[in-house]
Parts: C-alpha cells; sequence; structure tokens
C-alpha cells in the first residue's frame, strides 16, 4: 500500500524513528492515504478540492475509514482542510495498519515522548526506498502508487535523505515521472507541497 | 439556530481542526515577543533620544499607532485573498504587480537583514559591561556579539517552537520590568512634579519629527505577522484583526508609557543630556537609583535576553522571507529547502547567518561603534524600510479592492485604506527628509543619500529582475507572491499523451 510505503520511507528501517518532521510527515502520509482512493478511481481532485466518485468502501480497514469520513463531511472539500485534517491522525493509523500486517511492532518511548513503531523484517521496510532508488536508476517497472510515492518524497522534503546521492541527477527524471500521472495526483502531489511550505511559514513545524 | 451550533461545526472533522487552533491570545503573544520591549525600551528610546535631540518620542509611538491601525483595517482585509499573508512584497505583487512585488521583496530582505545585524551591535555593547561584572571579563563587543551569532545561528535551524517557549517566557519578564520602571520613574520625578510636558503636541511641530516617527515605527514591527496565523486561527475573520489592532494598541501604549516616564525621571530638559552621557543605561541607572541595585541588575540580563529574542525572531522572519522567495523560485529554489528533521528554513537560515557574521567582522575590522553606528543605524534604516513596505502596502490594498471589492463595506476597503496611504505617505516623506536627523549625522553628510539610495536601488534591481522573469521564466513569474503555494500553480498542463508514456503495471 501507498501510505505504508511512504511511512517505512518516512522512518528509520531498525528503530522507527521518525526520519521527517512530524508534521511534514503527517501531510505526506495523509497524501498518501487520499492517493490510495484516488488510485483506485474513488476519488478524485478538481481544482483544489475533493470529489468522492465512488462510494463502495474498501476492504482495507484503514481505506474504509478514511473515505467514510470523507462521505460523512460533504460540507468539507478542499484537499488542504483534509491534508490539514488526515495529517494530524495519519501517522497512528498508518502504523497501525502496519502492526495488523504485522510488519511492525508498537512501542511506547518513556523518555521521548510518542509511539514508535519498530519494523518487524527490517529488509522489508527497507524495500520501499531501494525500489525507488531501482526505478530512479532506470531498472524494474513504474507502478502508478510508486510514481506518487515518487512525488510526495519530493514533496515533503525527504527526497534529498532518501536519495542524497542521486537527488541532483535524478531531478529532471523525477519531473517526468510525475508529468505521466493524470492531473489530479499530480495537483495532489503539489498541495502536498505546498502545505508542507505553508507549515514553515506560518511556524508550525 | 447559531452556526456555532451547528451539526457542521460538531463534526469530527472540524472538531479535530479545532483542536490547537490559535486565539486571539496566543497570537498577540507571539507578535508581542517578536517586538521583544526591552529591547526597544533600553535601546532604542534613549539611543533615539540621544541621536536625535527631539523629545516627542513618547506622543510619535501614539501618532504611529493610529497610522497604523487605519493601516491594519485594509491589511487584515486583503490578508484573506494573499496566498503568502505574512509578507508585505505578496500584496504590492497582488496589488500592484508582480514586477513591483520584487522590487519589494527586495526592500524586504534588505531592511530586515538591517534590523537583524544591527542587534548584534547592541548585544555586543550589552554583553561586555554585564561579563565584566559578572564574570571580570571584559571581551571587545564583537566577541561577544560572535557569541550570540553563534547561538542564534544554531537556533534557527532548532525546531521553531522551542524557540517559541523561550520567548513567551521572556516577553513576560520584559513586559513586567519595562512596567515596573515606568511605575518607578513617575513615582520619582526630576523636579518632584510629574510633567507631561513631551506629550504636548507642538513635540511633533519640530525639525527632525520625521526622524522620531521612523524611530517609532521601529518599534512596531512584528505587528504584520499576526495575518500569518490565518489558516490557524479560531475564527479567521475575528481572532487575526483583533490580535492585529490589539498588538498595535498594546506596543504603542507600553512604549509611549516607558518614554514618557523616562522624560519625567529626568526631566524632559534633560532627558536628551542623560541619554547622550549614559545611553542604554540611562533605563537601568534610573532603576538602580529608584529600585535598588538589583533591580537594574535583573533588567540588565533580560536586556541581553531581550536582544537575544529580538535576533532569533528577525533572523527566522528573514529566512523565511528567503524560503517563500525560494519556493518561488525567484530567488534560487536552494532557498526553499528545509531542515528535514525539525522543519526550519534550513538554507535561508543560513545564508542569513553568514550575512550576520559578515557585518560583525567588518565593523570590528574597521573599528566602528557598535552601539550607534551598527544597532542604531542599521535598525533605524531597517525601521525606514519597514515603513516604505507598509506605505507601498497600503497603496497596494486601495489598488487591489479597486479591482477586486470582495464585498467589504466602502470604510473597509477603501475609506480607510486610502487614509492611511495618505497619512503613510506624509510619515514617508517626513522620514526621509529628517534621516540626517534620524542617524544623527550632519545634512550635507552622504550618509542621508546612503539609506534612500539603497531601498531605491534594490527596488529598481527587483522590478528589472521581475521583469527579466516575465519573458524569460514565466512559469516563475506565474507564481510571484505565493510564496508555498505556488507549486500548486505549477502544476504543468498534461506533457504526455498516453501513447508517450511507458508499459506501466498496476
Amino acid at each position: 500500500m501507498l501510505a505504508d510505503d511512504f511511512f517505512r520511507i518516512a522512518h528509520s528501517d531498525s528503530t522507527g524513528r521518525p526520519r521527517l518532521h512530524t508534521r511534514a510527515a503527517g501531510v505526506g502520509l495523509g497524501a498518501a492515504l487520499l492517493a490510495e482512493l484516488m488510485l483506485d478511481h474513488q476519488l478524485t481532485v478538481d481544482d483544489g478540492q475533493l470529489v468522492v466518485v465512488d462510494r463502495q468502501l474498501p476492504d482495507d480497514a484503514l481505506a474504509h475509514t478514511v473515505l467514510e469520513q470523507l462521505v460523512a463531511e460533504p460540507h468539507h472539500r478542499r484537499v488542504r482542510t483534509w491534508l490539514d485534517f488526515l495529517s494530524r491522525t495519519a501517522p497512528e493509523a498508518v502504523g497501525d495498519r502496519l502492526v495488523r500486517a504485522g510488519h511492525a511492532t508498537r512501542r511506547t518511548s518513556r523518555w521521548r515522548r510518542g509511539t514508535f513503531f519498530v519494523p518487524t523484517d527490517m529488509s522489508a521496510a527497507a524495500w520501499p526506498e531501494a525500489r525507488l532508488r531501482m526505478l530512479l536508476s532506470g531498472r524494474g517497472r513504474w507502478t502508478w502508487p510508486d510514481v506518487v510515492l515518487v512525488g510526495l518524497v519530493g514533496a515533503t522534503g525527504l527526497a534529498r535523505q532518501v536519495l542524497w546521492d542521486i537527488e541532483p541527477v535524478t531531478r529532471q527524471h523525477r519531473a517526468e515521472v510525475l508529468g505521466w500521472l493524470a492531473p489530479d495526483l499530480r495537483e495532489l502531489v503539489a498541495q502536498t507541497e505546498a502545505a508542507v511550505g505553508d507549515a514553515v511559514l506560518s511556524h508550525r513545524t | 439556530m447559531t452556526r456555532t451550533a451547528s451539526p457542521v461545526a460538531q463534526s469530527n472533522l472540524s472538531r479535530t481542526l479545532a483542536d490547537g487552533r490559535l486565539g486571539v491570545p496566543a497570537v498577540v503573544f507571539f507578535v508581542l515577543s517578536a517586538a521583544a520591549p526591552l529591547t526597544v525600551t533600553a535601546g532604542v528610546i534613549p539611543t533615539g533620544y540621544a541621536v536625535t535631540g527631539v523629545t516627542g518620542i513618547p506622543l510619535a509611538f501614539l501618532v504611529v499607532a493610529v497610522v497604523l491601525a487605519l493601516f491594519s483595517v485594509g491589511y487584515v482585509a486583503m490578508a484573506r485573498h494573499v496566498a503568502n499573508a505574512g509578507a508585505f512584497y505578496a500584496y504590492i505583487a497582488r496589488g500592484l504587480g508582480r514586477p513591483a512585488g520584487v522590487g519589494a521583496a527586495w526592500v524586504a530582505l534588505l531592511a530586515y537583514n538591517l534590523l537583524q545585524v544591527g542587534l548584534y551591535g547592541a548585544v555586543g555593547a550589552a554583553a561586555t559591561p554585564l561579563l565584566d561584572q559578572w564574570l571580570g571579563i571584559a571581551p571587545p563587543w564583537w566577541g561577544s556579539a560572535v557569541l550570540a551569532w553563534a547561538l542564534v545561528a544554531v537556533l534557527g535551524v532548532l525546531r521553531v517552537d522551542v524557540n517559541g517557549t523561550v520567548l513567551a517566557v521572556l516577553l513576560v519578564a520584559e513586559v513586567g520590568v519595562v512596567g515596573l520602571y515606568a511605575a518607578a520613574n513617575l513615582a520619582h520625578p526630576a523636579g518632584g512634579v510629574v510633567t507631561v510636558d513631551t506629550l504636548a503636541p507642538g513635540n511633533l511641530l519640530v525639525p527632525g519629527v520625521g526622524a522620531i516617527l521612523a524611530l517609532a515605527v521601529l518599534g512596531f514591527v512584528g505587528f504584520e505577522s499576526a495575518v500569518v496565523f490565518s489558516e490557524e486561527s479560531r475564527n479567521p475573520r475575528r481572532t487575526v484583526p483583533t490580535a492585529t489592532y490589539l498588538s498595535v494598541v498594546l506596543i504603542a501604549v507600553m512604549y509611549a508609557l516607558a518614554s514618557w516616564a523616562m522624560t519625567v525621571a529626568t526631566g524632559p530638559d534633560r532627558v536628551v543630556t542623560a541619554a547622550a552621557e549614559q545611553g542604554p543605561e540611562l533605563v537601568f541607572n534610573l532603576a538602580a537609583g529608584q529600585l535598588g541595585q538589583p533591580f537594574a541588575d535583573i533588567g540588565h540580563a533580560l536586556f541581553l535576553t531581550s536582544l537575544l529574542a529580538a535576533m532569533i525572531s528577525f533572523h527566522n522572519t528573514t529566512a523565511r522571507y528567503m524560503f517563500a522567495l525560494g519556493r518561488e523560485q525567484v530567488l534560487p529554489a536552494a532557498l526553499g529547502r528545509t531542515s528535514r528533521r525539525t522543519g526550519a528554513p534550513k538554507v535561508g537560515s543560513l545564508v542569513q547567518s553568514a550575512i550576520g557574521l559578515a557585518v560583525i567582522v567588518t565593523y570590528a575590522v574597521a573599528g566602528w561603534d557598535p552601539l550607534v553606528q551598527l544597532f542604531f543605524w542599521c535598525g533605524t534604516s531597517g525601521g525606514i524600510g519597514v515603513l516604505l513596505l507598509v506605505a507601498a502596502t497600503s497603496v497596494a490594498v486601495v489598488a487591489f479592492f479597486a479591482h477586486c471589492p470582495a464585498g467589504l463595506p466602502l470604510s473597509r476597503r477603501l475609506v480607510a485604506p486610502a487614509l492611511a496611504a495618505g497619512a503613510l505617505g506624509v510619515v514617508v516623506t517626513l522620514a526621509v527628509a529628517n534621516i540626517d536627523t534620524l542617524l544623527g549625522v550632519s545634512p550635507d553628510s552622504p550618509l542621508r543619500w546612503v539609506v534612500p539610495g539603497g531601498y531605491l536601488a534594490a527596488a529598481l534591481v527587483g522590478v528589472g529582475w521581475g521583469l527579466a522573469l516575465r519573458s524569460a521564466r514565466p512559469e516563475v513569474y506565474a507564481t510571484i507572491g505565493l510564496g508555498a503555494k505556488s507549486a500548486v500553480l505549477r502544476v504543468p498542463a498534461r506533457p504526455a499523451s498516453p501513447a508517450e508514456k511507458p508499459a506501466v503495471g498496476r
């Protein structure tokens, strides 16, 4: 799942500690959850507004919850409002999804307030990052979730960490890859970048 | 049924988003912590009396407050239509065109840089006697300045909310000290009589009035920042305007009271000489005589932390300006990068630190005076820059609402902004005309042309840069003034047709 992959890239594969500041990680995860629904053609973005196109509830419990929330609050449509909302709930929710699937265990740190989701299998946790590196060096086949993932990794500022050595040379390539996306997904990525940037300008990082 | 009682406001999403939303006190707190009250009271006001020799400073704070309150009417109304609401250049880009916006951005960068680097002079001058008293060491002013610089440089890339907590605690202590000192001054008037001489309107009808008006504007810098919290406030339509007006009023009352009380304690006819002789020490010497040495020592320590707080605040403001311009790609995109772990605008912050160090080194090598030539000159020059920006923004507000009335009453979209623009025009003219008085140089000094000339050059180069972007990089030109939201506008029209796409598995 897309949000699971973003979560794994945004956290250390050994300790589960964050590699990105809370606000950007939250916005990125929220965007990933919306993108999951968009890739399944249940949701689309039009001019900054979210539009539910298919109300059939998905099998995945978390996607189910997100779509249910979207349907229940028809008066809130702005992508930015939902990114703001989901940024607060998504980190915990996606972490729990990883726990349910057996990919992580929950650990509460006593001296650093907060919960960590420690990966049960380090190589599985490291796979999304490795995969992106492979794809960006021209090996392997792109999938739509991976295209969105590369967009969100760039939009949240995580690219410089994940792809530090190949970041400058792949910038052009990444822009090209993003160009393949449907306009609604491209807009979601741009809204994510704007939300992360605005957090800096309003001292909310 | 009221709106707040409707199911809309009771929804899960609204409830979650309401958590952590800011109310009026939180926003005012933020604005005032950037104002750093003791820096103005002990640093700016006595130096202002000494350098300008004009005693109408208390009144100038009140006059400027009225003008800025009037300005704020249109400013907060327009803020809802401006993407990067915390930055004056964004209003100017929207109201007067994008090239003017880039010109304003460059003026703003220069002004905020001056405000920030000037403080290194004050901290150097203020810390050295304290270190002597506490530790028995007397480093040169630039030694203390470099220490302060290092602290600011580190805090600049650390988490911003850590800084916020520190600033809040300092603010409460500072306001307490400023109030206490003012009360003590009033309780110990020179000659036994509390005189209101300096509050007589005649004090403003003197040559050099432009100088003290510009000086007063310096005390209000930061009032413009409440609008960045629009999206984070409980009620954007009420919280931000209320916080802005309240900040202007509180700043005006605090500084008018403090600067008037100072003249009462020294005697209105003695304040200029006393300030010239004692500098920032005037405030603490008065307190030591009236309240006892311990109270002066507390004030001394807080003066130092206040300077640090002001430095951090201006440092962050400047770094955010660079960040927004980097995101728009008006300046190199690298400035739009943040620290991955803390989210601080890292590259902008580092550039700002580099400029600060370069200035300290230059002044140290040249042997220039840290208090007057660095702190006061750079500070007041920066204040003039902010005044120019406020004035240009007031015109932009009028122009913007002329095209887009936004359903506002005439009083808010035209009358108040036009009155503010007129008043600010007068203040700017007086300030530029009296710049020699403000800097304390002779009327034929070339310095009087350096400051307005510098801003003019920055504005012209900026406008030229904006025009160059229009023809060379229209996609960047289109996003001028949008700050972080420029990302959304840059989403390109669909480039590849499905046939050109590589085979993509689902």
